[in-house]
């Protein structure tokens, strides 16, 4: 019987391979990270935490200047870069030394050093100049991603997140390439701290994933408060010299227009970390540079699972947390069902913020399901008004037959904070007639989804 | 006293029953003779009648709610000047009091038993909780929803998808948290695990793809296998076959029809048929009967059962006294009872008791069939179609017309001499109809 130093070695300490090794741990297991640089991975260090402390920052410095719009009168608030990003880097120090002691706590080993699987599936772990070999009964990939490198016609510096999270001044104007929910967050920020910000996207609206009328109203939004947006638009080559040329061609009118920024900040997506691995000596199959995955993040090689980013979109860190919890309660036996089919929420803190879930307006109608639909301005809702945020919406999508909660999409202050109503009604499975008879506190914006809901029906109060 | 409204027990063998639907809500008020819900049973959906004047004050099933025991409390109405806290209590009487149709009170409470034991396991203290919060509550859950959807865990869209699709959801394995029904257990039964099926054929190598779907037994089919498979597997069937010469009975029909001719309704073979089965009954009686356990019951008029196939499965609505009405009034009134079984209207009056059945697949072609006997009656003959065959008539070849017949007799009943000679007097009426005249 072969002899295994870990029953467990999760690659890489994510969002994804964090939370598997403490459940891991926690289901008696005896497990092994193996992480290359920052404990807590990108969500942690370099992504969702990070941003959102700047965004904060961003936020609070809005309302400042806005403090007449609550009867404040605020002068002289000058944002000072060096100390936002101190900000955003000790929340992120803070939460990756959490997890250090979540390691601790739960017995969960952890390496610092490159881990790839050599051809008997061990693991051989380069640390500083030495190699280790592991043997794990199982092992998890939760690598997670990078991204995307653009190509140009001669070198040049464009940022990335990592470069926009920890900007030595703030641009006058910079260009963003990619109107995802990286490029929206950052053209949200700098704008707030007074760059000048051209966002450029291939597809004809902002947020290609989110529903079409979510995406709209926040281009409108955004473009009232200066943000400028060139859709449709193909990247032909960036130049750097003192300044950065951006040369961009509209794909409609086949226009070629050229622009000047001080910094270009590329956010085209991200690619899956699958290099050195050692995967050339597993059956593991890759898909444009993801590994593909099965149910509970089997791989095409027994025993050896992936999770998170690193798996394929939607990258997401509440995605590879929640893989990583059903992949270690399978390898625990403790599965007896098929996995069951995702519903993953996801959010974007831009101002106005965007909350969706499930199936946008238009995935319904594509699948020829027989819908009905609901709308509620946060212009009707009291506390919305109250926070002088009356702006945005919640959109409820209904199957018109069961009631079934096909999707949500929100947008507006704090929506990010009430889409987990909706994250908990699809699991439950509840149809309309349950958000019905549910009672929502008074006065708060999450009566909008009780009013979305009746409205899908003919049957809201407040409209 | 508020007036309890009970799942009634619309036939002998109607043990429990569906609430199709409400026609009143609650609050609404009633006035004796109103119609108040409707009913469905393993054999027809009914009208529940108010007798009483006042208030629905309460549903207690609603509508959809499938396999209520006969005799359980559907609802209640209150009179004139009775609160809500009236009714209520008088529900929590009800209950302990409840009362159950003699015959089936030691299988029911069984089952209660069972399966109050399995929901305590499961919910043991949330149980107890509530009966120390809330007894009234407890008492109503436990005792009267044994068979509810309500006592299934299965999660609202689940629930709102097997209304919809009329699924019997308490088959079916939960595979959610707590084993909760979810949605995708539906679509999986729905599906009929197709997913299952393909593997099976990929693994037999087979270059096509199979595709079934499985739909639950509604109560009638219910019914129907059960006592069918009941009367196949324990009744001592035998069969004894003949052919008739059809010339005579067609003749009649054609003539029945020119005399009958301001009546609306057509004469068919079948009616004929029925009148000579009733009269056969009538001259050897040993065959109007039906099996009692441990004796036979004979019956002085025949009253006869017909298989009547709809969408919904077979029903055998009773032509009563068959042997002492006319030809025409058993065409009429079989027409009416086709239509009523069509649209599940038949009462229990109208296909309970008979001692003898016929079945007839002439119209669909079949020549010669052995059908099972509908118990506890003595036999059952099965009506074939109307064939040509070539027959020597004083040395000049004819063709005539004719039909062969099969009776199934249950041998407990009748000896083999006895059904001989009910076939040879039914065969006898056939070939000469004016023989029914006697």
């Amino acid at each position: 019987m072969t002899k295994y130093d870990y029953d467990l070695a999760i690659i890489g300490s994510g969002p994804g391979g964090y939370v598997a090794a403490i459940k891991a741990s926690q289901l008696n297991m005896k497990v092994l990270v193996i992480e290359k640089k920052d404990l807590g991975g990108i969500c942690l260090n370099w992504g969702c935490i990070p941003t959102k402390t700047l965004l904060r920052s961003s936020e609070i410095y809005d309302y400042m200047k806005n403090s007449s719009n609550y009867g404040l009168d605020a002068k002289n608030i000058v944002p000072k870069i060096a100390d936002i990003i101190k900000k955003s880097r000790k929340v992120a120090d803070k939460l990756s030394k959490g997890i250090d002691f979540l390691f601790k706590k739960n017995k969960v080993d952890l390496i610092y050093g490159t881990a790839s699987i050599n051809s008997v599936k061990e693991l051989e772990i380069i640390i500083g100049s030495d190699i280790k070999t592991i043997k794990a009964k199982n092992i998890i990939i939760a690598t997670g991603a990078s991204p995307k490198k653009m190509h140009f016609t001669s070198k040049c510096e464009v940022w990335d997140y990592f470069s926009a999270l920890s900007p030595k001044a703030i641009p006058k104007s910079i260009g963003i390439i990619g109107s995802g929910a990286i490029g929206i967050e950052f053209a949200s920020f700098y704008k707030s701290l007074g760059s000048d910000v051209h966002v450029f996207e291939m597809q004809n609206n902002i947020l290609p994933n989110e529903d079409i009328e979510v995406s709209e109203f926040l281009e409108k939004s955004l473009t009232k408060r200066g943000i400028k947006f060139s859709l449709n638009s193909k990247i032909i080559d960036v130049q750097e010299n003192e300044s950065f040329k951006l040369s961009c061609e509209n794909i409609k009118t086949n226009n070629i227009i050229h622009y000047n920024f001080e910094k270009v900040l590329g956010a085209i997506g991200i690619v899956g970390n699958i290099k050195n691995l050692g995967l050339e000596n597993t059956k593991i199959k890759t898909e444009n540079n993801h590994i593909v995955t099965l149910e509970f993040g089997k791989t095409h090689e027994e025993n050896i699972f992936a999770i998170g980013d690193v798996t394929g979109a939607p990258w997401l860190a509440h995605k590879a947390s929640h893989e990583g919890l059903a992949c270690v309660e399978y390898l625990a036996g403790n599965q007896e069902h098929k996995q069951e089919k995702m519903i993953i929420p996801s959010c974007v803190y831009s101002n106005p913020q965007v909350a969706s879930i499930g199936m946008t307006e238009e995935e319904a109608i594509k699948l020829d399901l027989k819908i009905k639909v609901g709308r509620f301005p946060l212009s009707a809702n009291g506390k919305a008004l109250s926070l002088s945020e009356s702006e945005g919406f919640v959109k409820t999508i209904f199957e018109a037959n069961t009631g079934q909660i096909l999707g949500a999409h929100l947008i507006g202050a704090e929506v990010t904070e009430l889409i987990n109503s909706f994250s908990l009604a699809m699991k439950l499975e509840a149809t309309e007639m349950d958000i019905f008879s549910t009672i929502f506190p008074h006065p708060t914006i999450s009566e909008s989804i009780h009013e979305s809901a009746l409205d899908a029906f003919n049957k809201a109060i407040h409209i | 006293m508020p007036v309890s409204i009970l799942m009634p027990a619309l036939s002998p063998t109607m043990t429990e029953g569906n609430v199709a639907k409400w026609l009143k809500n609650v609050g609404d008020t009633v006035k004796a003779g109103d119609i108040i819900a409707e009913v469905e049973t393993d054999k027809a959906t009914m009208e529940v009648e108010s007798i009483d004047e006042g208030k629905l004050a309460k549903i207690i099933h609603n509508d959809g709610s499938e396999n209520i025991a006969v005799n359980s409390l559907i609802g209640v109405i209150s009179l004139e000047g009775e609160s809500d806290g009236d009714v209520e209590k008088f529900i929590q009487d009800q209950n302990i009091n409840i009362s159950k149709p003699i015959e089936n009170i030691e299988e029911e409470t069984k089952t209660n038993i069972i399966e109050d034991d399995t929901s305590n396991n499961l919910t043991a203290e949330n149980k107890e909780e509530n009966s120390k919060d809330n007894p009234e509550l407890t008492v109503v859950k436990t005792k009267n929803n044994h068979n509810d959807i309500n006592s299934v865990s299965i999660s609202p869209l689940a629930k709102r998808i097997a209304d919809l699709k009329e699924i019997n959801v308490e088959h079916i394995k939960g595979s959610g948290p707590r084993g909760r029904i979810i949605k995708r257990d539906l679509d999986a039964f729905l599906n009929n695990d197709n997913k299952e099926v393909e593997e099976n054929t990929e693994n037999s190598k087979l270059n096509y793809i199979q595709k079934s779907s499985k739909t639950l037994l509604t109560n009638i089919r219910k019914t129907i296998s059960t006592r069918l498979q009941n009367s196949k597997q324990t009744i001592p069937h035998f069969y004894l076959k003949t052919k008739i010469n059809a010339q005579e009975i067609i003749k009649a029909k054609t003539l029945f029809n020119d005399v009958n001719f301001n009546h609306k309704n057509k004469i068919s073979l079948n009616d004929i048929i029925i009148k000579a089965v009733a009269s056969a009954l009538k001259l050897v009686p040993e065959m109007n009967a039906t099996w009692n356990k441990d004796s036979i019951i004979n019956y002085s008029l025949a009253d006869i059962s017909i298989a009547v196939a709809t969408d919904k499965g077979l029903f055998t609505p009773v032509i009563r006294s068959a042997c002492s009405k006319s030809i025409s009034q058993i065409s009429e009134e079989m027409k009416m009872l086709i239509t009523k079984a069509r649209d599940s209207k038949l009462l229990p009056e109208d296909y309970t008791g008979g001692s003898f059945s016929i079945s007839n697949l002439g119209m669909y072609n079949v020549n010669e069939f052995s059908a099972i006997i509908n118990p506890p009656q003595s036999g059952i003959l099965a009506v074939g179609e109307i064939f040509n065959e070539v027959k020597l008539d004083s040395e000049k070849v004819i063709e005539v017309k004719m039909i062969n017949l099969v009776l199934s007799v249950d041998h407990r009943i009748a000896d083999g001499a006895v059904a001989a000679s009910f076939l040879k007097k039914l065969k006898l009426l056939l070939e000469n109809p004016l023989g029914m005249l006697v």
